[in-house]
């Protein structure tokens, strides 16, 4: 009796968070690519169909807007597999289309909406998460508040689109977003102590999650996934190569 | 039912026309002038002139004689093609055939159309009332052929409609002048005492061709109908348009939108049946005060889809100025291209860069004005900012794939900007660099990878790329202009590496 409600407990658990949004992942690659990230969600799959949000350092911006932009490519290189479609809208766009394919997001699968006026982003951002045939919508938004966010958020719902909000905000305030997050760049490492640079390396905050538990990771981008790094292996970089490779 | 036209003829065109800018000319006598020889000619005449004797051609200080308040105004030379031309496309109101009939008529195909208006009696009342409205007046004629249309509504006395089998009758009634052939034949005719058509009408052909030439008798058959007449419409009638006529004029939104819910339902209807699809929709309403109101969409690809279309006009429609009102509804479809019907494919969830869906969404964001929608693929350029073109439209396929064996980095400035930078010895990356007022220490360097000048673009240095990382973490793609021998190397930062 006892182990028969606890099923059910389990089940109903399941249901909530199904209705939230958290579907179990609908192809295998997307776990693959959240390598350690992976333990966070509940049910261990990346919510689709919902918003998530990018909170961008205002002090180290351009840094910090690349780094999220890696990041978010390399989530949005397993939901589009296929011949999925992703739109990219913002105001003043800085994204290199050919460094997506370091990703594995093909630049061509990529419709850039550029708007010339600010005020137009949100509308055009709804109008895309409106759009069943759209899988992916990256906006980089500002002004964003709890009314909008819940308009963007009830959009995305009702087409599956996964939208990912990179914000220009001061005050991230409350929005009604599955997930925040904060990427920043952070020091590589090559194998084997080899000269250079290494792989995109990143210190991951998950600063809110719907159902699910806030974390931090140091995590860096090879060969199509994510990989944690051990901290003490940090400590290495501190010492100062002096020597430098040649390439080319 | 063989076709049928009516020719309109506008007795005093020109002087009506002067009228309707200035209202103190209707009720009294005045004329148009011209200089001929050195001498005041009057060109044209109002109604009121010619009641009291005064004509064409009459020398102005003679015309003043009779009537001593003449008023007489310079004559613009071309005036009435210009005036006839704006009348023909008014007149599509009437029939989609209207031509301009030069010096001083209309003339419209109108086979099929009198019907709609209540048999070919009333049509004709209602261009005559209409025109009249809109301050001409006129005398019309409707007949099987146009020559004998023309003829009569300049030679009868009054409006007059022509019966098929009446034809010939009233030809032959008509005098030589009807059927428009060069003035020294007719003088010749009148000459030989043949002052009406029936005189010679039964006279052999090679006899009349001998005396008065081939164009008597070319006129003669066309006057028949024995010879088709060409008639060029000043308006082309699109194969894609349609039209809404409106029995009380139309000023309400609401209105408006049924009108356009209705062509777009006839309009996009035609175009599945035929699979072909617009690129361009013009919505045209035609206003009781004769201003013609215009708004138009253009779709990304071929479509006949309704809801599609209705919602690129729907924020259009609050452009449009109904004024009084709109008497006609005119929706017309441009820049046809082959849409084939897709079959519904109901197991595949989306299927991409080709969902119609997706098509309908950039088209309503290009609508909105201010929004650019661009999709990039690979070119064949080593030169980062030239290394992808837009493509031509959403769905095309990239002729060359990306290249995966460089990095390149997430954040691009542009343009690069200048930066200062300390570097060991020759081709060893930067020790540190300052940008924005900030120095940065490099831990960990790549490169240079060096990219050429494209010179048959562009003139200029090369560039060696360094990707650097410095000691926050933070990688920067940074670039030499030139060579380090050169006293004039630049530094530049271009990027920033996720």
């Amino acid at each position: 009796m006892a182990l028969a409600r606890a099923e059910k407990v389990a089940q109903l658990k399941q249901d909530i968070h199904r209705m939230e949004g958290f579907r179990p992942a609908p192809n295998p690659l997307m776990n693959t690519v959240l390598g350690p990230l992976e333990e966070a969600f509940p049910s261990g799959a990346f919510p689709l169909g919902v918003l998530h949000e990018f909170l961008v350092d205002r002090e180290h911006r351009k840094s910090s807007m690349a780094a999220s932009v890696g990041f978010i490519a390399a989530m949005v290189s397993s939901i589009l597999s296929g011949n999925g479609v992703m739109l990219w809208v913002s105001a003043e766009r800085k994204v290199f289309p050919p460094s997506l394919i370091g990703f594995g997001v093909k630049p061509d699968q990529v419709i850039f909406v550029d708007i010339k006026k600010a005020r137009n982003v949100l509308w055009a951002t709804e109008e895309a998460l409106k759009c069943s045939a759209v899988a992916v919508v990256v906006a980089e938004v500002g002004g964003l508040d709890l009314t909008i966010s819940r308009r963007l958020q009830l959009s995305a719902e009702q087409s599956q689109a996964t939208g990912f909000l990179i914000r220009n905000d001061a005050h991230p305030g409350i929005t009604s977003s599955a997930t925040r997050w904060r990427i920043s760049p952070t020091s590589s490492i090559q194998i084997d102590s080899l000269p250079g640079v290494g792989h995109p390396r990143w210190i991951v905050e998950l600063l809110k999650l719907r159902g699910g538990m806030a974390g931090k990771w140091t995590i860096q981008y090879r060969h199509g996934r994510f990989e944690e790094v051990n901290v003490d292996e940090l400590s290495i970089a501190t010492s100062l190569p002096q020597t430098s490779r040649r390439v080319g | 039912m063989g076709a049928r036209y009516i020719s309109v003829w506008f007795p005093h065109l020109r002087t009506d026309w002067f009228a309707l800018g200035d209202p103190t000319f209707h009720n009294r006598p005045f004329v148009l002038r011209t200089t001929d020889h050195g001498r005041m000619v009057i060109s044209a005449t109002n109604i009121h002139a010619e009641r009291k004797g005064i004509h064409k051609g009459l020398v102005l200080a003679d015309a003043r004689a009779i009537v001593t308040d003449l008023e007489a105004i310079d004559d613009i030379p071309d005036i009435s093609v210009r005036i006839l031309t704006e009348l023909a496309q008014w007149c599509v109101r009437f029939t989609p055939v209207a031509a301009v009939d030069p010096d001083d008529g209309l003339l419209l195909e109108v086979s099929g159309c009198a019907h709609l208006w209540g048999g070919e009696q009333c049509y004709m009342h209602a261009i005559e009332s209409r025109l009249n409205a809109r301050g001409y007046g006129v005398r019309l004629g409707m007949a099987d052929t146009p020559i004998v249309a023309w003829a009569v509504a300049r030679f009868e006395t009054e409006t007059l409609r022509v019966e098929t089998h009446q034809l010939r009758n009233i030809l032959m009634t008509l005098p030589p002048e009807a059927l428009r052939i060069e003035t020294d034949a007719i003088q010749r005719l009148h000459k030989l005492g043949l002052h009406r058509i029936a005189q010679f009408i039964n006279m052999p052909r090679n006899v009349l061709r001998r005396r008065f030439g081939r164009t008597l008798l070319d006129q003669l058959d066309k006057a028949l109908g024995d010879q088709v007449d060409v008639i060029v419409p000043v308006v082309l009638p699109s194969q894609y348009i349609e039209r809404l006529p409106c029995l009380e004029p139309v000023a309400t939104r609401a209105g408006i939108e049924f009108a356009l819910e209705e062509l777009l339902v006839a309009l996009c209807g035609k175009l599945q049946r035929e699979q072909k699809g617009l690129r361009q929709a013009v919505f045209k309403g035609y206003r009781v005060d004769g201003v013609t109101i215009e708004t138009k969409i253009g779709t990304h690809r071929p479509t006949h889809h309704v809801a599609h279309v209705r919602k690129l006009f729907e924020n259009k429609i609050s452009q449009l100025e109904p004024g009084l009102g709109i008497e006609l509804f005119e929706l017309e479809a441009k820049d046809i291209e082959d849409n084939p019907v897709e079959q519904e494919r109901i197991w595949e969830k989306s299927s991409g860069l080709d969902d119609e869906r997706l098509n309908e969404l950039v088209d309503r964001l290009l609508d909105r004005g201010g929004i650019e929608v661009s999709r990039f693929v690979a070119a064949e350029h080593y030169w980062p900012e030239r290394s992808f073109k837009k493509s031509v439209d959403v769905s095309e396929s990239p002729a060359i794939s990306w290249r995966t064996d460089v990095l390149r980095p997430s954040h691009l400035l542009s343009p690069p900007e200048l930066i200062d930078v300390t570097a060991p010895i020759p081709d060893y990356p930067p020790m540190l660099f300052v940008y924005e007022g900030k120095i940065h220490r490099v831990v960990k360097a790549d490169g240079p990878e060096r990219i050429e000048q494209e010179w048959w673009l562009q003139q200029g240095q090369h560039r060696d790329y360094y990707i650097l990382e410095d000691e926050n973490g933070v990688r920067y793609w940074i670039f030499r202009l030139g060579h380090y021998h050169d006293s004039n190397y630049k530094w530049f930062i271009h990027g920033f590496f996720a």
